[in-house]
C-alpha cells in the first residue's frame, strides 16, 4: 500500500529532513552536556581534618577492649583521606601488659633536624597505650603489609640492629626501615629520613571508642603535599578497620 | 542525496563519499515488513542497549576505587554532575539487557530460529545469556552496598560449595580476601572481562546474524528451515532505509532506558531490590534490618535462588559431598541452560511452526512459567524450605498440563482442524499461561503450608487453588475451541495518518522537545538530574517518534 503514493515534494523532504536533524541533536545536546559534565571530577580534598570514629569489620564502632595488644595482624584504616592507610597499634609490653604512655614522644627528623612533639597514648586511665600512625613508610611509600608492626619477640627479617623498642618495632620490608612505635614511630633504621606521621585519637571513656581527629603530627603523609590534599575523603563519619592478616 | 553523481564536498576533501562507503557496509538488506514494529529487531535492542552499557560503564570506570567501593561510589554520587544519572541508567541498561536477552531468546525459540543455518547462532546466543547475567551479578556487587555484599555472599557461597575446586574457584573469582581492594578489584576485574567476552561473542553472533539474515515472516520461509530471506534488488538499500530506522529504535531504546530508572528515582517508597541506586553501606546499621534489605540476590538470579531451600544437607556423589541446597540450585538453573544449549540437536526437523513441533514449543511455555514460578517463589518466601517432593510436585503439574495441552492443541492441528491464526494462539496462551502461573503459584503456597501445618484451611485453599488452574485449563481450551470455531478474523485497519498532518505532527513534536530541554539543561546537575533525566528521557522517545513519523512521509514505511 505504502509503496504505491506519491513520493513527497523536494522542499517538504528538506524540511522534514531538517525537523529529524534538529530532534536528534536536542538530544545531542543533553547527551553531551550529561557526559562532559560527568567527565568533569570536581576539585576535591579538605580544609579540615574530618572526626572519624574508628570501626570494626563488622560496621560498628571498634571499642577498646576488642583490639588485640600487640597484634601482629594489621589492623589498617584510612585517615584522613580515603587513600591514605594508617595503622591503629595497642602497645604492650613482653608479657602483652599494656603500656601506658602518658607523655607525648619526641621524634626527631634527620631530613630537617625538626623534633616534633606527638600525642601522648589514648586508653583507660592507666592503660594510655593506643596509637596511630601513617601506614605508607616515609621512605619511599611503601604500604601495609609491606611495612608493618613486629610485636615484641617476632623476628624482624634483615634486621640487625641490637635495638629493641619497648614494645616492638615498625619495620617496612622494601628497604629496611624501621620506627619505633613507642617512640612516636621515631626513626630506628635507616634509609628513611623522617619519622610516620602521628594522627591524633580521642579515647571515650563511656563508650570505649576511638575517635580519629583534629590533627597530625610531623612531617606530611608521603607523597602528599598536604595531609588534606591529594585525594578522596571518606564522606562517612565512620573509618572501617581492615585487618590484614601476615604470614 | 545517495544517487548523487557529482563529486561532493566530503569527496573532495575525504577521499571517500561517507554515503557511498554507508552502503558498501557489510550488512545486508531488509524487506520493508520488517521495519514495522520491533519484534524482528529485538537483537538490535539488546546491541543498543550494550553500547549504552559500554559508555556509561567506562564513565563510571573513572570514578570507580575498588580498594573503597562503597565512598568511592558515595563521593562520585553525591559530588560529580550527573553521576547518579549514570550509574542508576547504567542499572536498569543492565535489566533492560537482561529482559530483552529473555525476550530475544523466546521470540526466535518459539519462531524455531535455532534450526539451520543457524544452530551455531542460536549456541552463542544461549552463551552470551549465560555470560550477561554473569556480568551483571558482578556489577551487581560491585557498589559495596548491603544488597551488592547479599549478592557477592551468595554468589561467594555457590564458587566455594563446588567440590575439590571450590576453594580455587572462589580465589579466582572474590579474590584471597586480604582486604577490601582483593575482593572488588576482582569484581570489578570480572566484571570488565565477562563484558569484554560478551562484546567479542556479540561480533560473532552479529556476523553471523547478517550472514544469514533476519529471519523472514512465516509467510515467506512456509514454516520451513532453513528460512532465509533472499536480497533482491527490489528490497530498498540498507542507507538510509534501514540506517535511520535502526537511529529509530537506538533512540527508543536510549529514551526508555534513560526514563524509567529517573522516574523510579524520583519515586518514594520503591522496594530496595528495585531502586536504581545503591543501598547504604554494608557497614551500615540499616543493613542488618531483614524489612528494608532482605537477604536477597538481585532479581535475576531469584530463580536459581530458591531452589537451594529445595534440598537441605548434603548429596554425595562418588567420592564428593556436596552441599544439598547449593547442589539443587545447580541443578535447577543448570539444567534450562543446558537443554537450550542442545536445542538444536534434539530438534532438527525443518518445521517451523510452533504447532508443528508441540513438545518443544510446550517446554519453551513451561520455562516461561519455571522462571516465573521460581523467582516470585523466592522472592515471597525467600529461605523457607520446601521438601523436594512438594517442589518438584509444584513444578512438575505445570508440565505435565502444558506438554499434555500442546500435544492436543498439534494434535488439532495436524488434522486440519485447528485453522486458527498465531496471533489467536499465541493470544490464547498468554492468557494460559497467566492464570497457569497464579494458581500455580497458589497451589505451591497452600500446598506447602497444608503438608507442614496439616490445617483444613489450607486443605482448602490448595483444593480452591487447584480448580481455579483446572479452571484456567478449561477456559483456555475453551477459548481455542472457540478460536477454532471461528474463522479468521477480519483484518484491521491499519492506522495511517495523512503526510501533511504527519508534517504538522513532526514540527510541533520538534517544539515540545526544544521546550523541554530548554527547561531541563540548566537544572541542578547534582539535585535536578533525575528530572533532567526524565526530560533527556522523553526527548529521545519524542525523536524516535519524529524520525518514525519521516519514515512514513519520505519513505512512505
Amino acid at each position: 500500500m505504502a509503496d504505491t503514493e506519491e513520493p513527497v515534494s523536494e522542499g517538504r523532504r528538506n524540511f522534514l529532513r531538517l525537523v529529524a536533524v534538529a530532534a536528534v541533536g536536542v538530544t545531542a545536546v543533553g547527551l553531551l552536556k550529561g557526559g562532559i559534565s560527568d567527565l568533569i571530577a570536581p576539585t576535591l580534598g579538605l580544609t579540615s581534618f574530618p572526626t572519624l570514629t574508628i570501626y570494626d569489620t563488622t560496621g560498628k564502632p571498634l571499642l577498646y577492649e576488642n583490639l588485640p595488644v600487640n597484634s601482629a595482624e594489621v589492623y589498617e584504616f584510612f585517615y584522613p583521606l580515603s587513600n591514605e592507610p594508617s595503622f591503629l597499634l595497642k602497645l604492650g609490653d613482653k608479657t602483652g601488659k599494656p603500656l601506658n604512655i602518658t607523655t607525648g614522644p619526641t621524634p626527631k627528623s634527620r631530613a630537617t633536624g625538626v623534633t616534633y612533639t606527638y600525642p601522648a597514648g589514648v586508653g583507660p586511665s592507666g592503660e594510655q597505650c593506643v596509637f596511630a600512625f601513617s601506614g605508607i613508610c616515609q621512605h619511599a611509600g611503601c604500604i601495609p603489609p609491606s611495612i608493618k608492626y613486629y610485636p615484641p619477640g617476632f623476628t624482624i627479617p634483615g634486621y640487625s640492629s641490637s635495638y629493641v623498642g619497648q614494645s616492638g618495632l615498625i619495620h617496612c620490608s622494601c628497604h629496611g626501615s624501621t620506627y619505633d612505635p613507642a617512640e612516636g614511630a621515631t626513626i630506628v633504621t635507616g634509609p628513611t629520613q623522617n619519622p610516620l606521621p602521628g594522627i591524633y585519637l580521642e579515647y571515650n571513656a563511656t563508650t570505649h571508642q576511638i575517635t580519629a581527629m583534629k590533627q597530625m603530627y610531623g612531617p606530611y603523609i608521603y607523597g602528599h603535599t598536604s595531609d588534606l590534599t591529594g585525594g578522596a575523603p571518606l564522606g562517612t563519619s565512620y573509618t572501617p578497620i581492615t585487618i590484614i592478616k601476615t604470614g | 542525496m545517495e544517487n548523487d553523481e557529482k563529486p561532493s564536498i566530503t569527496q573532495k576533501f575525504l577521499g571517500v563519499n561517507p554515503v557511498s562507503l554507508m552502503n558498501e557496509l557489510p550488512v545486508k538488506k531488509n524487506p520493508t515488513y520488517m521495519r514495522k514494529g520491533f519484534m524482528y529487531w529485538t537483537g538490535a535492542l539488546i546491541s543498543v542497549a550494550f553500547v549504552y552499557q559500554i559508555i556509561t560503564g567506562l564513565v563510571l570506570l573513572l570514578y570507580y576505587n575498588p580498594a573503597h567501593p562503597y565512598t568511592s561510589t558515595q563521593l562520585m554520587l553525591t559530588t560529580v554532575p550527573y553521576a547518579q544519572l549514570i550509574d542508576a541508567t547504567h542499572l536498569y541498561g543492565a535489566f533492560a539487557m537482561i529482559v530483552l536477552v529473555y525476550i530475544h531468546l523466546f521470540r526466535n525459540y518459539f519462531a524455531g530460529a535455532y534450526k539451520r543455518p543457524r544452530q551455531l547462532q542460536w549456541i552463542t546466543g544461549v552463551i552470551l545469556l549465560a555470560l550477561t547475567i554473569g556480568v551483571c551479578f558482578f556489577g551487581y556487587s560491585m557498589p559495596g552496598d548491603v544488597l551488592g555484599a547479599d549478592a557477592e555472599g551468595v554468589g561467594s557461597g555457590f564458587a566455594f560449595a563446588t567440590p575439590v575446586i571450590g576453594p580455587s574457584i572462589q580465589i579466582i573469582l572474590f579474590g584471597n580476601g586480604s582486604n577490601t581492594a582483593s575482593l572488588f578489584s576482582r569484581l570489578l576485574g570480572w566484571h570488565i572481562i565477562l563484558a569484554a567476552l560478551v562484546g567479542l561473542l556479540f561480533g560473532l553472533h552479529f556476523f553471523m546474524a547478517e550472514y544469514h539474515n533476519i529471519m523472514p515472516s512465516r509467510k515467506e520461509s512456509k514454516d520451513r528451515a532453513p528460512a532465509i530471506v533472499k536480497e533482491d534488488d527490489t528490497m530498498k538499500a540498507w542507507y538510509p532505509y534501514n540506517f535511520v530506522f535502526t537511529i529509530q529504535l537506538a533512540l527508543f531504546a536510549f529514551g526508555f532506558i534513560l526514563l524509567i530508572p529517573s522516574v523510579i528515582a524520583l519515586l518514594p517508597n520503591v522496594p530496595a531490590l528495585f531502586s536504581p541506586l545503591p543501598g547504604p553501606s554494608r557497614f551500615s546499621p540499616l543493613a542488618g534490618n531483614p524489612v528494608l534489605y532482605p537477604d536477597y540476590p538481585p532479581w535475576f538470579l531469584l530463580f536459581v535462588y530458591k531452589a537451594v531451600d529445595f534440598f537441605k544437607g548434603t548429596v554425595s556423589i562418588g567420592p564428593f559431598t556436596l552441599n544439598g541446597g547449593l547442589f539443587a540450585s545447580g541443578v535447577f538453573g543448570g539444567l534450562p541452560l543446558l537443554y537450550l544449549l542442545a536445542l538444536p540437536f534434539i530438534d532438527r526437523s525443518d518445521d517451523l511452526h510452533p504447532l508443528k513441533r508441540p513438545i518443544i514449543t510446550g517446554i519453551g511455555i513451561y520455562l516461561i512459567i519455571y522462571l516465573t514460578i521460581l523467582s516470585v517463589w523466592g522472592a515471597m518466601t525467600p529461605g523457607v524450605p520446601v521438601p523436594l517432593a512438594d517442589a518438584l510436585f509444584v513444578l512438575g503439574v505445570p508440565f505435565v498440563i502444558v506438554i499434555l495441552g500442546m500435544l492436543a492443541i498439534g494434535h488439532l492441528y495436524r488434522k486440519g482442524k485447528l485453522d486458527i491464526t498465531y496471533d489467536k494462539i499465541m493470544g490464547s496462551l498468554a492468557v494460559f499461561i497467566i492464570f497457569l502461573m497464579i494458581g500455580i503459584f497458589a497451589t505451591a503456597v497452600n500446598f506447602s503450608a497444608f503438608l507442614s501445618l496439616d490445617s483444613v484451611g489450607s486443605l482448602m485453599d490448595t483444593l480452591a487453588a487447584g480448580a481455579a488452574t483446572s479452571f484456567a485449563a478449561v477456559g483456555v481450551a475453551r477459548t481455542a475451541s472457540v478460536s477454532y470455531a471461528k474463522t479468521a478474523p477480519p483484518k484491521r485497519k491499519p492506522v495511517t495518518m495523512s503526510k501533511d498532518s504527519a508534517t504538522i505532527l513532526v514540527t510541533i513534536l520538534l517544539v515540545i522537545s526544544v521546550a523541554i530541554m530548554s527547561l531541563v539543561i540548566n537544572l541542578n546537575p547534582i539535585s535536578g538530574q533525575m528530572i533532567f533525566g526524565v526530560g533527556l528521557g522523553v526527548d529521545l522517545i519524542i525523536a524516535g517518534f519524529v524520525l518514525r513519523l519521516y519514515r512514513l512521509v519520505v519513505y512512505n514505511e
